[in-house]
């Protein structure tokens, strides 16, 4: 590794970066760029902010909490909406061609059974993808935007 | 403001505590980030009623929420790109213009000149050289510096709140720290720290 290679990336790392095994050997064996990585260091160290909180503040925020008198809501784990979801698309077909409705189909209400089920799940659908994403914007909205493919276009 | 993997467990500790019912548990995570969001508002918003309001409205924004903080990421980082968007929503101009009078961002950034009166000095001789850097450059770029240099944000959490692209941000960091080193080899308090 040259030093120039070495420097620049002691000179874009970022916030707790951890330095490779090829930056950490160049940076032992050469005493300029190890001194540039001391000062960086002791530069970033001084500059960051470090005020002590305001007790008035801290108070007016909590008592606000305290008088407001709710309590954050738990958001409902992706990974369990989205097993839900499969349960119930997986359940639709069971449904479909269980005994029980292939009776009903053959009966004389068959056609209207069978509009009125499909109905009912297409609006069942709706509903819960409606829920989905009114529940899980943010997070959607943070997913979409840190897709690998939206990250390199922005970059550019 | 540095990342810890200490100070991350004891925030997702605070954070279980909340959502199991303990709301004084919050008192922990306001006390920590009080400063941080505090001075986003001064450099964000010009009324000082606002600012104190502001304070107030980020915490309340981020305990209300708090079940949709996923715990994947920083709370801190979380919690200053609620006070980003909170700031920009408030401000009567899109993003607030930069002011690159170095007084001004020393008095935003750093209120504790009482406190540590003697890494005030050398807070000042590098801050004239971030200074240096952000003149000029478009206002969201230029908050995007300081988050970094001030904050301790890293590049994606920054990239994900402001919308300036990684590389950007770091060729401006680069340039930044290519001033802090000019600045260094002429400070005073190179055998204070032996560097």
């Amino acid at each position: 590794m040259t030093c120039k290679e070495a420097q620049d990336r002691v000179l874009t790392r970022d916030q707790d970066e951890s330095f490779d095994a090829a930056v950490h050997a160049h940076l032992l064996a050469c005493p300029r760029c190890r001194r540039l990585a001391q000062r960086i260091a002791v530069a970033d160290e001084v500059l960051r902010h470090t005020s002590a909180a305001d007790p008035e503040q801290v108070d007016a925020v909590m008592a606000t909490i305290d008088k407001n008198g709710a309590f954050p809501t738990r958001a409902h784990s992706l990974l369990r909406w989205l097993l839900g979801g499969a349960l119930l698309l997986t359940a639709l077909p069971v449904v479909r061609h269980s005994d029980p409705f292939r009776f009903l189909l053959g009966s004389g209400l068959g056609p209207r059974v069978d509009l009125s089920v499909t109905v009912a799940i297409g609006s069942g659908l709706v509903v819960y993808m409606a829920i989905f994403v009114a529940a899980h914007g943010d997070r959607l909205d943070a997913m979409i935007r840190n897709l690998p493919s939206r990250r390199i276009f922005r970059e550019r | 403001m540095r990342d810890d993997a200490g100070r991350d467990q004891e925030d997702l500790a605070a954070i279980r505590s909340v959502l199991n019912g303990h709301r004084n548990a919050f008192r922990a995570l306001v006390e920590r980030y009080q400063p941080a969001v505090s001075a986003v508002g001064r450099r964000t918003l010009a009324a000082r009623e606002d600012r104190i309001d502001f304070v107030q409205d980020v915490f309340l924004k981020a305990f209300a929420h708090l079940g949709q903080f996923s715990g994947t990421g920083r709370f801190y980082s979380w919690l200053m790109r609620i006070a980003y968007t909170t700031a920009i929503n408030r401000s009567a101009r899109a993003i607030p213009e930069v002011a690159t009078d170095p007084e001004f961002l020393s008095r935003v950034w750093y209120a504790d000149r009482e406190r540590e009166p003697d890494r005030t000095t050398e807070r000042r001789a590098l801050w004239d050289a971030i200074v240096g850097e952000i003149a000029g450059l478009p206002a969201q770029l230029a908050l995007s510096v300081e988050f970094f240099f001030v904050l301790g944000l890293r590049y994606r959490e920054i990239a994900e709140m402001t919308g300036v692209p990684v590389n950007t941000l770091k060729s401006h960091i680069h340039r930044a720290r290519c001033l802090l080193r000019e600045r260094l080899d002429r400070s005073l308090w190179e055998d204070q720290y032996d560097v």
